[in-house]
């Protein structure tokens, strides 16, 4: 019966976050390892909205950015509406890109549990998460060098110069807009070839979890360079060795926008929260970047401090400008 | 009703009707009116075998023919293999034909329940029944003259010569290829205008139904020329008065059940294939080799049948009285 107290949320995706009207084709994409009352729950909720509700269930990809299968990215490229209700982010795939070129709006709830689409996050004022984004977007576009430092001794330098900030407050109501809930971020994609500094025991790495044993990434020109500690760097490690030089690049950078979000040891909730960041590697194409990887690996900050060209914009995981 | 008393048919149909191979695309659709346990019986087996398997659950159709929507359409044309466990049948549809020109193997479990994957004619082994039907077809193709009669009285001679007989045996291991389920059957169009007989009391009838009343059908020189009854037989003179000329063919088809899985049910589908039944049709045979081409094609299925070819009896009441080879 947990369905019923995710009516809620299930219509505020329908009539608030992608605007679905009656008669449009709705794809709620979802994988053998999320939970079914979910997709009952959105699938209600779709069919309430008078859409025409397809659901269609896949094997886990195993990693965000890793396209679907073709069978899957055919009915995707057909619907006016993509819910992504898998474990893992399809916004790096070409899957996403060629129903989103197509005009359809896309909803990613991936990873989303039980309990994310009760509480937290989605509980948010999205206009306010809006106003938040939108002023962190504008500083990213106004911006040339970001510099993030953190208490455990991360210290990264790059350029956003010409690049857009992106606003990623849970709305996808025109045609090829995407958004993923909980949501609110100010993202950007860095440009290539401009990250130099060290990243030390982040938070959390998307894919491999909240990070247990130490972990030092060097970056030198864009590119991840060494990966050195424990059962991270190792599995990094391989992933970087399978994704080659593309995987390497620093692909994103982003504020976290959503004063509901909590910390949960889940990166779709985390990665939102207000106050902290995240950087990424691999695939940037989605965020107005040049390099195409079959990987995009979020890389999470909870207490961050970022300046941009000298100015402080967070400390220590507060905002500091009054927005 | 538990999976695991699904995982026979479920591995009947991914490993002898469509042959999955490992890292084949596969397609389940499905809609909201169909038992989910189906669904993952039948994923369960093809993740078995290798396959990778996309579920696609839509709204039912509302009828059988329907296009499927352009989601559902576009990700059968990207398959390798599909499996239709929907409500209803999408053999005709434009969705399937460009799937099947694509490639695709297509497998038709439209309308199953729970039961019917546990029990009867899903549950038989398949390559039995290839066997059978091969051998029954062959006699059938021999024969010049075939004689059907029944205990409720039916007694029908239908001619042959040159009618080659057809065993439809529900396998899809080549692309393109198609299967509705249950199958089972060895047939044949009969020479057109030669039929000669009365066919009484059938056991059941496509558009009548199960048979609740007496009745009567005359056939002479391949045509029917009489039918009389009830309100059932009633029904049956206003279809042919309403449609083509054609229609009055008979018996367009002759036909021996040879699935020895299937169960004696007012489902036309099931007990048509089951072993030791016959059944003939009147009206369209074309796609048998026939050429009587007309909008209708109507079975009649008997279940205790004998049946002679060129005058030797082959089956008596129901049971073979030859060696099927099985």
């Amino acid at each position: 019966m947990i369905e019923v107290r995710m009516a809620k949320t299930a219509k505020m995706i329908m009539d608030t976050v992608l605007e679905v009207k009656p008669g449009e084709k709705l794809c709620i994409i979802t994988d053998t390892e999320r939970p079914p009352t979910i997709t009952k729950a959105l699938a209600t909720a779709g069919e309430m909205a008078g859409a025409e509700t397809v659901i269609i269930t896949m094997s886990p990809t195993g990693m965000s950015g890793v396209e679907p299968p073709a069978v899957v990215a055919a009915a995707m490229e057909a619907a006016a509406v993509i819910i992504n209700q898998t474990s893992h982010s399809m916004t790096h795939t070409n899957a996403q890109r060629a129903a989103t070129a197509k005009g359809a709006r896309v909803c990613n709830i991936r990873g989303v549990n039980e309990d994310m689409m009760i509480r937290g996050g989605v509980t948010a004022d999205y206009q306010e998460v809006k106003r938040i984004s939108e002023v962190l977007a504008e500083i990213i576009n106004k911006g040339e060098w970001v510099h993030i430092t953190t208490p455990e001794g991360t210290d990264l330098k790059f350029s956003v110069k010409g690049r857009r900030g992106y606003v990623l407050a849970g709305y996808a109501t025109h045609p090829g807009e995407f958004s993923g809930l909980p949501d609110g971020e100010a993202a950007c994609a860095p440009l290539e070839g401009t990250a130099n500094g060290v990243l030390v025991n982040p938070y959390l790495l998307e894919d491999l979890d909240v990070r247990q044993d130490p972990l030092r990434i060097e970056i030198a020109n864009g590119l991840v360079t060494k990966v050195e500690g424990g059962r991270e760097a190792k599995e990094l490690n391989e992933i970087l060795e399978k994704a080659g030089v593309p995987g390497r690049n620093i692909a994103e950078f982003a504020f976290g926008t959503n004063p509901a979000c909590r910390i949960t040891g889940m990166s779709r909730e985390d990665k939102k929260k207000l106050g902290t960041a995240h950087v990424a590697i691999g695939d940037s194409k989605s965020l107005g970047g040049t390099v195409e990887s079959l990987m995009h690996m979020d890389i999470m900050f909870l207490r961050p401090t970022i300046e941009v060209d000298g100015k402080t914009i967070v400390k220590d995981g507060a905002l500091v400008l009054g927005v | 009703m538990k999976i695991t008393n699904m995982a026979f048919a479920a591995n009947m149909v991914v490993n002898q009707i469509l042959e999955i191979q490992k890292g084949e695309t596969v397609l389940i659709i499905t809609d909201t009116d169909r038992p989910r346990i189906i669904t993952e019986a039948l994923a369960y087996s093809a993740v078995s075998a290798g396959g990778d398997v996309t579920v696609a659950i839509m709204r039912p159709q509302l009828v059988g023919g329907a296009e499927p929507t352009s989601p559902i359409a576009a990700a059968m044309a990207a398959s390798q293999v599909i499996i239709n466990q929907a409500t209803y049948s999408i053999v005709h549809t434009d969705a399937t034909r460009t799937a099947l020109a694509n490639g695709a193997r297509c497998a038709n479990l439209r309308n199953f329940t729970e039961e019917m994957m546990v029990n009867g004619g899903v549950t038989a082994d398949y390559y039995q029944v290839k066997r059978v039907s091969d051998n029954l077809a062959s006699m059938l193709t021999a024969a010049d003259k075939i004689r059907l009669t029944t205990p409720e009285g039916t007694d029908l001679t239908v001619y042959t010569k040159g009618r080659a007989a057809i065993a439809q045996t529900g396998f899809a291991t080549k692309p393109g290829e198609f299967s509705g389920l249950p199958d089972g059957e060895s047939t044949l169009a009969p020479l057109e205008g030669r039929s000669e007989g009365v066919v009484v009391n059938p056991y059941i009838a496509d558009l009548i139904g199960l048979m609740t009343e007496p009745f009567r059908m005359e056939i002479s020189k391949g045509r029917i020329v009489k039918v009389e009854g009830g309100k059932q037989a009633d029904a049956l003179v206003k279809h042919l008065a309403n449609n083509d000329a054609n229609g009055y063919n008979a018996a367009g088809q002759f036909a021996l059940g040879t699935n020895p899985a299937c169960r004696i049910m007012p489902n036309t589908r099931e007990v048509s294939k089951k072993l030791g039944t016959a059944h003939i049709a009147i009206g369209d045979n074309v796609s048998l080799g026939g050429t009587s081409n007309s909008s209708f094609h109507i079975d009649f299925v008997f279940l205790k049948p004998s049946v002679y070819l060129d005058d030797v009896c082959i089956l008596k009441d129901g049971e073979y009285l030859v060696d099927l080879g099985g």
